[in-house]
């Protein structure tokens, strides 16, 4: 036997006479190529790298989170769809009550601040600096929230009307922040633990080392809505 | 969330210390009009959350009385603003008093920080000043500009709507007297 496209005979090294399904030249994508990949035409269908080629694909599509090898039209297409997606982020439900709860809190707490636009990436005030900062709010609060610590998270865990009233009517940067909000909620949950067990946190227009001496950590300066100065402090 | 009160003094002995310039105090005076401004901007929030019922409680009204029905309330004003920033205390009922931050925009107008659905916590910038110590609060209410406000127990529909008008465009479009009355409430949570 050999493959229908051969010039010259030669043993199909895949073949397995004992399983007809080893013929079927799709059968590593479930007959279904033009979703999932075939990176050499002979790759079996539950192998991983076939799984992660096709999850890969798919990912390429759904959030476009890195370039991938797609066909140009394909990735101004995911580039228009990252787009979209950046103009109107769709506002993500929590699944739980723990996961609504701490992100309230994480919201009420550090929601209204931004990113420096100044700020180089991972520098202090940066986008990525401001996560740092809502992660560690959400890790404490959700120590502070779920043990039997004798300190007590004062902010609400309701979110306050402005809030609410800006999420309904659809502000980019509130449901960026819920989001954003959401996100460090369910890593909290999940065990993350960048803040190393620490259990105090505060938002200040100063740096807080006078407070906390070496334990301090300062993120910032961020800014509020009105352009002001703001730190998130956080120490053990 | 625990704010210790040493923090809390350092950052205050910060904002009540004039910064000095070649030996000077650079001590910048709000401006009338930014005062009168920032007497808009309270009671503004005051008749549009509401709130104006709260300064009159069965024991007796917060502040002094100016008639039946108006109150009269101290506030304090750092005398000085950092890029803009200033800093007041006044009591906000029902929160009780509150150190706050205000920012004055390029048209004069003062917007109010913080949102006060969050009850002024220690962990936020705007907090009580229960969770300051006494003698910072005292040296602070000595050294700030004093003025006050007024708040009127029934103020007209028009005052009302006027502030609704102004904090509407202070907050982005959010009034908490429509959002109160709106179908929209709470659903997002």
């Amino acid at each position: 036997m050999t493959p229908d496209w051969a010039t010259k005979p030669v043993t199909v090294p895949y073949a397995n006479f004992g399983n007809p399904q080893s013929l079927n030249l799709y059968a590593y994508v479930e007959n279904n190529p033009m979703t999932l990949g075939d990176p050499d035409g002979h790759q079996n269908g539950t192998s991983n790298q076939s799984k992660g080629d096709a999850a890969q694909t798919t990912n390429c599509h759904a959030v476009n989170v890195e370039p991938c090898n797609q066909p140009a039209s394909t990735t101004e297409q995911a580039k228009a769809v990252n787009q979209s997606a950046q103009d109107k982020p769709e506002y993500q439900n929590p699944q739980n009550e723990s996961e609504a709860k701490l992100a309230n809190v994480t919201y009420n707490e550090v929601g209204g601040l931004h990113p420096d636009p100044k700020a180089k990436a991972d520098a202090p005030g940066s986008i990525e600096q401001l996560h740092e900062a809502q992660l560690a709010v959400a890790e404490i609060a959700n120590r502070v929230l779920n043990s039997d610590h004798p300190e007590h998270v004062q902010v609400g865990v309701d979110l306050t009307s402005k809030t609410v009233s800006d999420i309904n009517a659809g502000s980019k940067s509130a449901i960026v922040a819920h989001n954003e909000a959401l996100a460090a909620a369910r890593a909290a949950l999940g065990g993350s633990n960048t803040t190393k067990g620490a259990m105090h946190y505060n938002t200040s227009p100063n740096k807080m080392k006078l407070l906390y001496g070496k334990k301090a950590t300062n993120l910032g300066p961020f800014q509020n809505a009105q352009g002001g100065k703001r730190y998130l402090v956080w120490a053990p | 969330m625990k704010t210790s009160v040493l923090a809390v003094l350092i950052d205050l002995m910060l904002l009540a210390v004039p910064v000095m310039v070649n030996g000077q105090p650079a001590v910048t005076k709000p401006s009338e009009s930014e005062l009168k401004s920032l007497v808009q901007a309270i009671q503004d929030e005051i008749y549009d959350y509401g709130y104006q019922g709260q300064y009159f409680p069965e024991g007796g009204p917060v502040g002094d009385l100016v008639t039946e029905s108006t109150t009269r309330v101290p506030l304090y004003i750092k005398p000085s603003l950092d890029d803009e920033e200033g800093h007041v205390i006044y009591k906000l009922m029902p929160y009780g008093e509150v150190l706050r931050f205000f920012h004055v925009q390029g048209d004069g107008t003062v917007v109010l920080d913080g949102d006060p659905e969050l009850g002024f916590p220690s962990s936020q910038p705007n907090k009580k000043t229960v969770y300051l110590k006494d003698s910072v609060v005292d040296l602070m209410k000595r050294e700030w500009l004093k003025s006050s406000f007024e708040v009127e127990l029934s103020p007209s529909p028009e005052r009302v709507q006027g502030a609704v008008r102004r904090q509407k465009q202070r907050n982005g479009g959010f009034s908490a007297w429509e959002s109160a009355r709106s179908k929209g409430g709470k659903s997002k949570q």
